[in-house]
């Protein structure tokens, strides 16, 4: 049963149907075909799954992130990256890496620091001189950080279906987010230097000061999401709210990008959004209630088991397969419906599940740069104009110091575990 | 065949479409405003147990709503990469084939729901802080339905080119 509502929903998915309702279609299906159980179950599913009051931080980091993106953050945000870090070698790739890094702390989508600081780090680059694929490459990967560092919405999808602390979950991408971010400069300073990249600029500690001041609001925004959620003073779905009401002083009365004026519509594209992303949630929810029916998540445990026992053997297997997944699949449909399954195992072999959540939205986030069905991806070419091919081959490199990124991960769980266990969450 | 997506839109649709906006931007306000109340009132000693169940409430309409809004302008996500390797029977239907699996389980949708709901008023379900008739939050689920066929029918009116388009949507 399992087998065919996978297979049915590739099928479905790759002829143009969309994601939630190939899911959807292929539940139904697969209910009608192999269960005496009333169809009412799926709908019963879809229903019940998103009454959740930890889930609701969802629209509301998507609702900070829109607030900050129409408040006119973005060029505040480049500018401060470029006067702290775009004197070094390779300096408008170091402020792209930063610029994401910064943006990734607001906002809780890849595409959405595509759209934003993307476009004006790419403009930047290719104005100083580095080659387009090179800027538009390196824009497209370090999108991954808006998934990996908190406040992202994969992590908190990811931390719920897993019944793990969101709030740990969510810090915890903090570290492996800035070691990602600091690989990514390191690998950006050996190419610039060696290929000569972009016009060096002084730096100066008048215009650092400057810029630091300007973007100053902006850069609390992350601070008083983390303190709020690391403190214990708020759940993270209340730290969410306090970021929105903050995001919208600065936005209305510091930046004064956003008007009162502009509110309904904020609001509206929140819960566009919202329901976008999250109708593949709800339709990967009634998915997974059929692969729990099958005995699925027992039939894979005991697969995994009988391969080996070993922690780091297993995780390398599951890095295998999550980046094959991530690449075929949605990733929200893809952690309900893979967290669900592998759960049983994670437990059996001791691997802590708050590592292997935080682990699985980082892996996951790679299946949003690469074909064939990255969202970042097509967002990077339709910005730059490059053809999907071209991007993807330039991005090629970046993928390989990303592997080599992950896998220190599974070698060295203790970066991601030992911040964590720092802080009562 | 309509290409474009500047033809006029029909005032039918303009009136549910402002009604289905304004209930969904109202929403997403809803939560930011309740979870806000929530807390402040934990903050002054005074917490207000319902603001945590009315959030969840408002949260099952924002999906539910923005499910339906989302086929207007063909924003739920899919992958269309794939369509130009397909056989050209397939390929020249696709938008035929997105439209009614996308119309197909909203019916599901409509139907079932109205189910889901006639069982929650039959046995008198009602929530277990505000006492509200279960029903009112069951109800979003056919109706997000409803304006998911309306919406698929607007996009194949006026937005057909969106379909078309080959990419992955988000």
């Amino acid at each position: 049963m399992s087998i065919f509502l996978l297979v049915l929903f590739f099928i479905l998915m790759f002829i143009g149907i969309p994601i939630a309702t190939s899911l959807g279609i292929s539940v139904v299906a697969s209910v009608i075909i192999f269960t005496d159980v009333p169809i009412s179950i799926v709908i019963q599913s879809m229903y019940s799954s998103m009454n959740s009051f930890i889930m609701v931080a969802v629209p509301l980091f998507i609702l900070a992130g829109i607030i900050m993106d129409e408040g006119g953050v973005a060029e505040k945000i480049f500018d401060f990256a470029k006067s702290l870090v775009g004197w070094m070698t390779g300096g408008l790739g170091h402020v792209n890496v930063l610029a994401s890094l910064i943006f990734a702390g607001m906002a809780g989508s890849s595409v959405a620091d595509i759209a934003s600081t993307g476009r004006i780090t790419i403009n930047a680059m290719t104005k100083n001189k580095y080659p387009l694929e090179y800027a538009a490459a390196l824009t497209l990967i370090t999108s991954m950080l808006a998934t990996i560092v908190p406040p992202s919405i994969l992590m908190v999808v990811a931390a719920s279906t897993a019944g793990v602390s969101i709030g740990a979950a969510l810090v915890g991408g903090l570290v492996p987010g800035l070691i990602i971010a600091l690989i990514f400069m390191g690998y950006n300073h050996y190419y610039s230097k060696k290929h000569n990249f972009g016009v060096h600029q002084k730096f100066e500690w008048k215009v650092l000061g400057r810029e630091f001041i300007r973007a100053f609001p902006a850069l609390l925004a992350p601070v008083i999401l983390l303190a709020g959620i690391l403190s214990g003073i708020f759940t993270p779905t209340e730290a969410a709210a306090i970021a929105v009401l903050y995001t919208l002083f600065v936005a209305l009365f510091v930046y004064k990008g956003l008007s009162f004026k502009k509110l309904p519509n904020i609001f509206f594209r929140t819960a566009n959004l919202t329901g976008t992303i999250l109708f593949i949630a709800v339709t990967a929810k009634a998915a997974s209630w059929v692969f729990e029916y099958d005995g699925l998540p027992t039939k894979v445990a005991t697969f995994i088991s009988g391969i080996s026992d070993n922690k780091i053997v297993i995780m390398l297997l599951l890095f295998v397969f999550l980046i094959i997944v991530g690449m075929f699949m949605d990733a929200t449909a893809a952690i309900f419906i893979l967290v669900p399954i592998l759960m049983p195992t994670i437990h059996s072999v001791g691997i802590d599940p708050v590592f292997f959540v935080i682990y699985l939205v980082v892996l996951l986030s790679v299946g949003l740069v690469t074909p064939p069905i990255g969202v970042c991806l097509y967002a990077t070419s339709n910005i730059t104009g490059m053809k999907i091919e071209t991007l993807s081959k330039a991005t090629l490199p970046w993928l390989v110091v990303t592997f080599a990124a992950l896998l220190l991960f599974i070698f060295v769980p203790q970066l991601i575990t030992v911040p964590i266990s720092w802080f009562d969450l | 065949m309509v290409k474009d997506g500047n033809k006029k839109i029909n005032p039918v649709f303009r009136a549910i479409n402002s009604i289905t906006d304004t209930l969904a931007s109202l929403t997403a306000a809803g939560i930011f405003v309740v979870v806000i109340w929530q807390v402040i009132g934990r903050l002054i000693g005074q917490p207000a147990p319902w603001t945590e169940e009315l959030t969840r409430f408002m949260f099952i309409w924002l999906i539910y709503l923005g499910i339906g809004i989302g086929f207007r302008k063909v924003e739920s996500a899919r992958v269309t990469l794939l369509i130009s390797y397909l056989p050209k029977f397939l390929q020249k239907g696709s938008v035929w084939i997105y439209s009614i699996a996308s119309i197909g389980f909203f019916i599901f949708m409509v139907v079932l729901g109205i189910e889901l709901m006639s069982q929650q008023i039959n046995t008198n379900e009602t929530s277990s802080v505000l006492l509200l008739p279960m029903w009112i939050i069951g109800l979003c689920v056919p109706f997000s339905g409803l304006i998911g066929i309306i919406n698929t029918i607007q996009s194949l009116i006026y937005d057909r080119a969106l379909i078309e388009e080959e990419e992955v949507e988000n």
